[in-house]
């Protein structure tokens, strides 16, 4: 009467170390493929951003040259433009003594009705000329 | 009896209570206890067998379920490939498009930066031939007045004066008028809104 409880004892005790051990196993290798499915991702991940982070900062690199170029280019245009001016003043303000004094004469005429004999000389025009501000 | 013809009254009675001597207690033990087994072990044998077999098949069940979250992990690392190729080319992509966004706005503030200094060396030239003209109208004044205190006589004090007169009067007239003109639509407000 007590044999066949025996026997299925056994077979449970067998049946459940093949299942037990096939569980674990499968266990483990299922643990071992997420983890590397983990790092693939994880590394994909990983070089997608040092991809977009290269591409960015290079990118920014062109441009940061490229700005400062074109400020560069800007600031010696401007640098040029005012020694042109002042170099141009000299020779603008040389060109107006004639003018200034026609222009002084004609002032004075419309004022007294008359032309009168002027007492400013060339000289004189381009001293006040260059000192007025 | 022989046994019974060995011993005494008192211990006939004492050998009828011992147990141990007592083979007919001892069948009648044997017997409940064979009826007791017959009567609950089949049904726990039963019951035991029962749980055993479902512990068997719940080893089994889990058993499978673990081969095929084993099948589908081995279908998803190799589908991580195409996915980690997938990543990496959608960085690629976005990567091109972010470059070019910078660079369009790289080519916007360029030409803007153009665009300010244009605009500054305009101003500059703005600036510097308002500057001149400042001069050479200032000069012309400062000139005047001392061209003015060398030729201005008794005649062209007089007549200077009386010009500067009639300026006067003549701003003040027309200021007069503007008045008369701003009191007489005064009034039209008014009647307006008396009206």
């Amino acid at each position: 009467m007590l044999q066949p409880i025996g026997i299925a004892l056994d077979k449970r005790a067998a049946g459940l170390k093949v299942n037990l051990d096939a569980a674990k196993a499968h266990m483990q290798e299922t643990e071992k493929i997420l983890a590397d499915y983990q790092a693939k991702l994880h590394a994909s991940r990983h070089q997608a951003q040092t991809i977009i982070h290269d591409a960015m900062t290079d990118a920014q690199k062109v441009r940061d040259e490229k700005l400062k170029g074109i400020q560069v280019e800007g600031r010696e245009k401007l640098d040029g433009l005012q020694t042109e001016l002042d170099a141009g003043r000299k020779t603008l303000v040389e060109s107006l003594i004639h003018p200034e004094l026609e222009l002084v004469r004609n002032i004075l005429d419309k004022l007294l009705g008359e032309t009168p004999a002027l007492v400013t000389n060339e000289e004189r025009v381009l001293q006040v000329l260059e000192n007025t501000r | 009896m022989f046994l019974f013809a060995e011993v005494g009254h008192e211990n006939i009675v004492a050998a009828l209570l011992d147990f141990r001597s007592n083979l007919l207690n001892w069948i009648l033990l044997i017997g409940l206890l064979i009826w007791a087994i017959k009567k609950y072990l089949p049904s726990f044998i039963a019951q035991r067998q029962q749980s055993i077999n479902n512990e068997l098949e719940l080893a089994i069940k889990t058993r499978k379920e673990a081969e095929l979250a084993l099948a589908g992990q081995k279908e998803k690392i190799e589908k991580a490939e195409q996915e980690a190729e997938q990543i990496v080319l959608e960085a690629k992509q976005a990567a091109a498009r972010m470059s070019e966004d910078l660079k369009q706005q790289t080519e916007t503030d360029i030409a803007e930066l153009r665009k300010k200094f244009e605009m500054a060396a305009h101003n500059e030239k703005q600036a510097a031939i308002l500057e001149m003209r400042s001069i050479v109208a200032k000069a012309a004044i400062k000139l005047t007045e001392e061209n003015l205190r060398s030729n201005l006589t008794e005649n062209n004090k007089t007549k200077i004066a009386h010009e500067f007169m009639g300026e006067l009067s003549k701003i003040g007239s027309s200021s007069m008028n503007d008045e008369s003109v701003n009191s007489r639509n005064d009034h039209d407000h008014q009647k307006v809104a008396n009206a």
